[in-house]
């Protein structure tokens, strides 16, 4: 099939604007990775090959950092992702309750992160706070449980605003049709609405799990990842290997982090989106 | 087949706290007898779409009752009446399959699985889906969207009553009559009682057995479709029904003659017309003649339309339209004559009855 006149010559003047946005789309995005790769390969000594890898890859510190933060991210997902639908769901769409539940979902997006620190710090780790009797500095059920509850304070209005926006986008008259259609509450959820809340829904895990994947600063802020190194996430295990000397081994354990977070991000694509194509 | 019977339907909208409501319907008794297509025509801010809303329960009456059968139906919700309703816009379960569209209603009314896919395959059937039913109900087209809603309503057997709120609305032109004749003849195949409001009266004329106009949250006139052109009982149901639609003048009344500025109508008989304030006379362009005699009259323009041609003209500067054959001649100085059969007289925008010949 020719759709172009073969006679006529194609311009191919614009491959150069493209080119051009092409090298500035990989100067922002890709140098500070290339100095990175660079980085992981040297020492003092110059060219060091795979030794900081291999430094990564057998210390145990970066495994169990690992899996602290995979089941942090999972944990928190678990906890985000029903409580931001069925807080969307249930935030009326009209009227002054909108603007207000709107703000109320997005107020503690809008808090700098040291603030929140500060914030959480005052209210569940001083010993005179109100939660301060939890002792979450120094008990590790109580810090993995403040932990949680300070990622979820702070990110599921996000979620629920995701889903909030998507489900303002779907007619009126469908939920009235299923309405007529006899469908209890449980049926709306189960077969209108959260089939239509799929992507929202698989863009949100994306989201919060990368987000949580990196947490540091509420780890850092309420015990610095102890008590015992019990909240040490990955993000707070690779600021361990900074020093002067030995930038290669943190950018080493920083690629290794990225290369983990794309297989990640790899797989929830794959598995979802063969979930949203069943659910047809 | 479902009689549906409104008793003394009021509903009024608040639509700001302090604000005075606004009143959509304004006391409503209207029987849809079973089996029957009736269709609920009137213009935009008529209050269709809340009558359509208050049969199906979508929304609960201020004041009134609303009877399907012998049941009172006003404290249920829209789930326990069985009932489908078809909104202007297209509105299908987009992440269904078109068989799981018309298998959800039966799916939550617990409905054996054999006894389900019976009748979804019927319906499937009888609205041509059938090599459609594997595919995604969102890939399909309006009209066929659409069929998709009715489709729902089939599934739930002959008991159910449908409603369809202007459900080709969002239709092109050339597809709106083929589903308009598909839905008129579904009604007549399965004797579904069917409430069809639109603002169209062509499509009201084509689907109703029974017209309902309204307008102002009022129902003016209920009747056949013949009734309403041949006896509007309002001036409003004269002009909004029929196209063109009806002349109304006004007129002075001394006994069986109306006087319409310095010229004379006669009419057939002399009506009673104590404490009136505003009268009309009503003729529909069909009866009206345009030749030699009657009254004097200057004609503006004529205008083709098909076999017919309509005469707009002006009698004693009121516009007044005439349909003439194709084919008939128009003088060179028009005068124009009302056919008695077809002269109404209305006081106060209500007819007058005049005797038999009217």
């Amino acid at each position: 099939m020719k759709l172009v006149d073969p006679t006529t010559p194609i311009n191919q003047r614009a491959w150069f604007l493209v080119a051009l946005a092409t090298v500035v789309l990989l100067i922002c995005l890709e140098a500070p990775l290339a100095a990175m790769i660079v980085r992981s390969l040297s020492g003092e000594g110059g060219f060091t090959g795979e030794r900081w890898f291999v430094d990564v890859l057998q210390g145990q510190g970066f495994w169990l950092a690992l899996a602290r933060s995979l089941g942090f991210s999972l944990a928190a997902l678990l906890i985000e992702l029903p409580l931001g639908l069925w807080i969307a769901l249930h935030t009326p769409r009209r009227g002054w309750g909108a603007g207000v539940s709107l703000v109320a979902m997005a107020l503690p997006l809008m808090i700098p992160a040291s603030s929140i620190g500060l914030m959480w710090n005052a209210f569940a780790v001083a010993p005179d706070g109100p939660l301060g009797a939890a002792n979450a500095a120094g008990d590790p059920i109580a810090a993995w449980a403040m932990l949680l509850a300070m990622d979820a304070w702070r990110w599921t209005g996000l979620v629920a605003l995701l889903a909030y926006v998507r489900l303002g986008d779907v007619p009126e008259t469908l939920f009235l049709t299923a309405r007529v259609d006899g469908a209890s509450g449980w049926s709306i959820f189960r077969h209108v609405q959260l089939p239509l809340l799929w992507r929202t829904v698989l863009v949100a895990a994306l989201i919060r799990f990368a987000d949580s994947m990196a947490a540091y600063g509420d780890a850092l802020v309420l015990n610095g990842g102890g008590p015992n190194g019990s909240t040490t996430l990955l993000a707070l295990e690779l600021r361990r290997y900074f020093a002067p000397a030995d930038l290669g081994h943190a950018a080493a354990a920083g690629l290794v982090y990225v290369a983990a977070m794309l297989a990640f991000a790899r797989l929830a694509f794959s598995v979802f989106g063969r979930n949203r194509e069943s659910a047809r | 087949m479902t009689r549906v019977e409104l008793v003394k339907l009021r509903h009024a909208y608040q639509t700001r706290p302090k604000a005075e409501p606004v009143v959509a319907l304004n006391g409503l008794d209207q029987v849809f007898e079973p089996g029957m297509a009736h269709a609920v025509v009137g213009p935009e801010g008529a209050g269709k779409t809340t009558l359509m809303r208050l049969i199906s329960g979508l929304m609960a009456p201020g004041e009134g009752r609303i009877f399907f059968g012998d049941r009172d139906v006003t404290a249920l919700r829209a789930e326990e009446r069985s009932i489908a309703h078809v909104f202007e816009a297209p509105t299908v379960y987009d992440t269904m399959t078109v068989r799981e569209n018309l298998a959800f209603p039966l799916h939550n009314l617990r409905l054996a699985p054999a006894e389900a896919r019976r009748r979804v395959d019927e319906a499937l059937d009888l609205l041509d889906l059938t090599p459609k039913s594997g595919g995604a109900a969102r890939l399909l087209g309006p009209e066929e969207k659409q069929k998709v809603a009715i489709g729902r309503a089939l599934v739930r057997g002959p008991g159910a009553c449908l409603v369809l709120d202007e459900p080709l609305g969002a239709l092109d032109p050339g597809v709106r009559w083929r589903l308009l004749a598909r839905i008129k003849a579904l009604q007549r195949r399965l004797g579904t009682t069917m409430i069809y409001a639109t603002s169209d009266q062509t499509q009201a004329l084509s689907f109703g057995d029974r017209c309902i106009v309204m307008a102002g949250g009022e129902i003016l006139q209920a009747g056949a479709p013949a009734e309403l052109l041949d006896r509007p009982r309002h001036t409003f149901v004269g002009r909004f029904i029929g196209s063109p639609g009806m002349n109304v003048l006004p007129v002075n009344v001394e006994g069986a003659s109306a006087h319409l500025g310095g010229q004379v109508i006669e009419l057939v008989s002399a009506p009673n017309l104590e404490g009136v304030e505003k009268l009309e006379l009503g003729v529909r362009p069909e009866h009206v003649r345009v030749g030699a005699d009657g009254l004097a009259a200057q004609v503006m323009r004529v205008e083709n339309a098909g076999r017919l041609r309509i005469v707009r003209a002006r009698i004693e500067g009121h516009d007044v339209a005439a349909v003439v054959q194709d084919g008939e001649e128009i003088p060179a100085e028009p005068r124009l004559s009302f056919d008695p059969r077809g002269v109404h007289l209305y006081a106060d925008s209500w007819r007058v009855e005049l005797g038999a010949a009217s």
